[in-house]
């Protein structure tokens, strides 16, 4: 049974992913890497929705819909086809839009995230394909522009639009949500999520309970919004409006709002439309589609999915769920966790890949390819064999990512080796003797005194040597005063 | 039978400014052609499966290679309005 | 005198100047645009069409030449790249000179923006909704190319007394053509002789991998005319021969249905043909037939209103003013003209979530049922004829008979059941009512597109009806 929060908060996303590891477009050979250039560069006859283009699908479209629909658990359509939805809008140059409507390509799927009280199931209820418009742009604010600009670099690029059930139940359930779908469809190497545009969602909310009875709540789509961040936000936003309308006893409508990022708030859209009526029908341009075929040679090719390799980095290196589940969210990251593994203890590896050098990295918002395998290792290797300290280990990292370079070199520059044998012995001694009264108050029973004496030792040395190590030789150098 | 006001929503809907008074012509000429229609009631059609196109081809699938585009001057050459490399319009609302 | 085209490659280099002379004399508005500067002309090389002068309708993209549609929403739209016919005829050698008249858009019943096409044997008759078949019979141009939804190009070759030929869809690429209706629409050829639109179809014919409906293999319209064989029987068809002999042929009576008295004589004579050339005739009933036109309007006019969306005045051709957008597009699109604006919102009621079921469902069930009643028909007969029109070409100005007068997109159920199934379907001349041409058709099971020509061949060899009128 679903658990139900107090407030009886329904949330379902429609999520449209871009597939922008394809390199062409959905039903064009035009470019999906159009982001750094000049507006209506990037694009054909077909994308401008010039008359006489038809359209041809892309192959790698049904596979990289293929692949999303295993890696949700769902069910692939034997076949398929592309409906015609049609309204009037400037950036959509066909005044259609090439989508799926009763056989969507993927349905019946479950991804399962971390909900507020344990495991929770998100059911998918569908996932189609379906083509990008362009981009428009305006002169001032929507509401009050002047006129508007038009780049059709972005017509045609292939989406898939992943629609949930109204399972989640806060705004940070649907945070989860699109972190873990993220996660998977990089896995799945069908989608570049830090591209511009790769990833909008679309969320359902409704309020279900009011002065602790239930009732049936409205259901309000807050649309595009842009980054999971803003999802939250608008999220919260909107349950908070909802419940205030309950409380004033305002009445809500089933209506279509527009998150405004700037000022955090949802807003109604005016739109001179008498009413949604798409006019859904056959694309009459294309054939159906027969891919039942596809699916068993695709699924044999898939990747190791996040919470599979969680389990077996658990299960195989001994790590901790904490650790595993920190790895597993980028693909990569795992990869680099595990080339580190396979040369040093991959208890300690995990520690450094997953606390150290993800938090250097996300602290520089850099990408995991900015740091090499064999330089963690050495690092590693450096601080398990008492080299360098653990926390020279973090400048070495600190200075590979600010400063490039290798890490045994950055040790021999910044004089980073373990300051050794008789220097540390005389920097003990000389660290008790000026420290009389920490001495006493150790030895009358205040163990704090003892971490004043090793951190005068570790300045002594510069940092260059191992905490334990000096506190091991503080207490020893305290039993014969 | 499409009314007058119904005409009027539809030609909006198809955003095409209709004139006043050529409405009472598109309402009769389609009304006619509703009524003819009637005799597709009784075709047999029931649990028949649909056509959508006469092509006897399925699964007709191109491979994942870019063609250069086009030329932002051909793109834009037919434009009635341009912004820099961008198609300008009248405000949208 | 027919205007052939080996008479048009024996014309001593002079053929293409002298098509243009002829176009700016004959006054027939059979063109939309001539090309005044033929600079292919000059590069002909040595293809099937080296040098001959050739048209295509004004709604084939020819890149750099303005393209029209025949409606004013079109107007000074040149589009940046050609279709894959032009390409192909270019590629044969043939030297486009220009861009044929047609009803906007090629919808049946929607008047050109350009004005009616005179008929060369009697400029006070109509030419038909296709520019194509005048300009060939008026010996402006060897041959035409021209898309066919509904038997705008069939209905017109009839008028005209011109040989047409619509091939199975998907025989030639829809790449450049801009159909508003894109599962009835198919591109075909019209020219004086059977030989001549099989030597065109033949450069038209082939895999075009930017359209996903196009066949994936090359149909080869000419060969049995070629080879002499007129069907799979292997009999040939040498002249004093009975080229038909063992071919059933089908004559829908549904198909004779509002026949004028006189084309039907030209018709029975006919039949009395095919049957000396050794085929069985017989009268047969297509239960579906009824439906067809019905079926054909409602997808017709479902597709034009999502196909004729992109004309808003955004990315290219004319705008109008207005202060925003939505008001902007709906004035622009009142350059289409009325019987365009009535298809698009007809076929916008149709396909609102309520009705679509009963009217755009029930269609393509029909149209199932049309295919498949073919298909069994097709199991007994080789061949359906019928007449292309039900007259002779009409006065200008009024009505033409069948769909005209409903506005149906389809001239008849003939026409809508040919294109709604995708069919090969080639019009022959089959003699004159009063001082006007009569046409037949011959209709084909799918891909049977060789058959189909082969038996026109047959017949117009067995005849003497092609012939062209004294000089307009």
């Amino acid at each position: 049974m679903i658990y139900e929060n107090p407030d009886g908060i329904m949330i379902g996303l429609e999520v449209h992913v871009q597939l922008n590891k394809a390199a062409t477009k959905m039903f064009c050979s035009c470019t999906t890497d159009y982001t750094d250039n000049d507006a209506n560069t990037c694009l054909c006859a077909g994308c401008l929705a010039l008359p006489g283009t038809t359209p041809v699908l892309n192959e790698k479209s049904i596979e990289y819909a293929i692949r999303i629909g295993l890696a949700l658990n769902a069910e692939i359509e034997e076949e398929t086809d592309f409906f015609m939805k049609s309204y009037f809008y400037p950036d959509l140059g066909n005044g259609y839009q090439v989508t799926q409507f009763d056989k969507p390509i993927v349905k019946n799927g479950s991804v399962i995230i971390e909900g507020e009280d344990g495991e929770l199931k998100v059911r998918i209820r569908r996932a189609h394909m379906e083509d990008d418009p362009g981009k428009m742009a305006h002169f001032g604010t929507i509401e009050k522009s002047t006129g508007s600009i038009i780049d059709f670099n972005r017509s045609g690029m292939p989406l898939v639009e992943i629609v949930t059930e109204p399972d989640m139940r806060s705004a940070k359930e649907a945070r989860r949500f699109l972190d873990k779908l993220r996660s998977i469809l990089e896995y799945l190497d069908v989608f570049d999520g830090s591209r511009e545009g790769a990833m909008k969602a679309d969320a359902n909310i409704s309020v279900n309970v009011f002065n602790g009875q239930r009732i049936d709540g409205t259901r309000v789509e807050v649309k595009n919004i842009s980054s999971h961040k803003a999802v939250e936000k608008a999220i919260n936003y909107e349950i908070m409006r909802q419940k205030d309308s309950l409380r004033k006893n305002k009445a809500l409508v089933q209506e279509t709002r527009h998150y405004d990022e700037d000022r955090n708030i949802t807003i109604r859209l005016r739109v001179k439309e008498t009413a949604d009526d798409y006019r859904y029908f056959p694309n009459f341009d294309l054939v159906p589609m027969i891919v039942g075929d596809r699916v068993e040679g695709i699924r044999s090719k898939l990747p190791e999915l996040p919470d599979a390799k969680r389990e077996r980095f658990v299960r195989m290196y001994g790590i901790s769920d904490a650790h595993a589940k920190s790895l597993v969210t980028e693909r990569a990251f795992a990869d680099l966790f595990e080339n580190v593994a396979a040369k040093t203890d991959p208890k300690i590896a995990a520690s450094w890949v997953a606390d150290t050098v993800k938090g250097e990295l996300n602290y520089r918002g850099l990408p995991v390819t900015s740091i090499l395998a064999e330089d963690v290792i050495t690092v590693v290797d450096m601080v398990s064999r008492k080299e360098i300290s653990e926390e020279s280990g973090i400048i070495v990292i600190r200075t590979l990512l600010d400063d490039g370079g290798k890490p045994l070199d950055i040790v021999k520059d910044k004089g980073l080796a373990m300051v050794g044998g008789d220097a540390i012995t005389t920097a003990v001694k000389e660290a008790v003797a000026e420290s009389p009264e920490a001495v006493a108050d150790y030895k009358a029973g205040t163990e704090k005194a003892l971490n004043f004496i090793v951190g005068k030792v570790m300045q002594k040395a510069k940092g260059k040597t191992d905490a334990r190590l000096a506190r091991e030789m503080v207490l020893k150098e305290l039993e014969n005063v | 039978m499409i009314q007058k006001d119904e005409m009027k929503e539809l030609a909006w809907a198809a955003r095409i400014a209709v004139g006043e008074k050529d409405i009472p012509e598109f309402q009769d000429k389609i009304n006619k052609k509703l009524a003819y229609y009637a005799v597709i009631a009784d075709a047999p059609a029931d649990g028949v499966p649909k056509t959508v196109n006469p092509s006897r081809l399925n699964t007709v699938l191109r491979k994942d290679a870019v063609v250069p585009s086009m030329s932002v001057e051909d793109a834009l050459k037919n434009a009635p309005d341009v912004h820099e490399t961008s198609f300008k319009i009248p405000k949208i609302l | 005198m027919t205007h052939t085209i080996s008479k048009f490659k024996t014309a001593d280099g002079k053929a293409v100047a002298e098509s243009l002379e002829k176009i700016k004399k004959d006054g027939l508005g059979t063109f939309i645009t001539v090309m005044t500067d033929c600079e292919s002309a000059k590069t002909a090389g040595s293809g099937p069409l080296a040098g001959v002068p050739v048209a295509v309708s004004d709604n084939i993209s020819t890149k750099a030449v303005e393209t029209t549609c025949a409606s004013k929403i079109m107007k000074g739209y040149v589009p940046p790249f050609s279709g894959k016919a032009v390409d192909d005829l270019e590629q044969a050698g043939a030297v486009i000179v220009g861009k044929t008249n047609m009803a906007e858009f090629g919808i049946f019943g929607a008047p050109s923006a350009y004005g009616p096409v005179k008929n060369p044997w009697d400029k006070t008759k109509k030419g038909g909704p296709s520019g194509s078949a005048a300009a060939v019979a008026a010996g402006e141009v060897a041959a035409a190319v021209c898309s066919d939804a509904g038997g705008i190009l069939r209905v017109s070759a009839a008028y005209c007394g011109t040989t047409a030929f619509k091939p199975t869809y998907g025989a030639v690429s829809r790449f450049g053509l801009i159909y508003y209706t894109g599962s009835l629409d198919q591109i075909g050829v019209t020219a004086s002789t059977v030989s001549d639109v099989a030597a065109v179809m033949d450069v038209l014919s082939g895999n075009d991998s930017r359209d996903t409906t196009s066949l994936p293999s090359k149909t080869d319209f000419s060969g049995k005319i070629k080879t002499g064989k007129s069907d799979d029987s292997g009999k040939t068809c040498e002249s004093g021969n009975n080229p038909l002999s063992g071919v059933k042929i089908g004559i829908p009576n549904e198909y004779l249905e509002g026949v004028s008295s006189d084309v039907m004589e030209r018709f029975e004579e006919a039949v009395s043909t095919f049957e000396k050339l050794g085929a069985v005739c017989e009268k047969i009933s297509l239960k579906t037939a009824k439906y067809a036109q019905s079926a054909h309007d409602i997808i017709a006019a479902g597709e034009s209103s999502a196909m004729l969306a992109k004309f808003d005045g955004t990315r290219f051709g004319p705008r109008a003013d207005a202060d925003n957008w939505h008001e902007m597009i709906a004035k622009t699109r009142a350059l289409f003209g009325p019987a365009v604006e009535r298809r698009i919102i007809l076929g916008i009621y149709l396909l609102m979530a309520g009705r679509y079921n009963d009217y755009y469902m029930k269609s393509m069930q029909i149209r199932t049922l049309i295919i498949e009643e073919f298909e069994s028909v097709f199991k007994e007969y080789s061949l359906l004829i019928a007449p292309s029109a039900m007259t002779a070409a009409p006065d200008l100005g009024v009505a033409c008979a069948g769909g005209c007068g409903e506005e149906l997109s389809s001239y008849s159920s003939a026409m809508a059941g040919t294109d709604l199934a995708g069919l090969p379907v080639a019009a022959v001349p089959c003699g004159f009512a009063g001082k006007l041409p009569a046409g037949l058709q011959i209709i084909g099971g799918y891909q049977k597109d060789a058959d189909v020509i082969a038996t026109a061949d047959a017949f117009e060899k067995a005849t003497d009806f092609v012939k062209a009128p004294e000089a307009v």
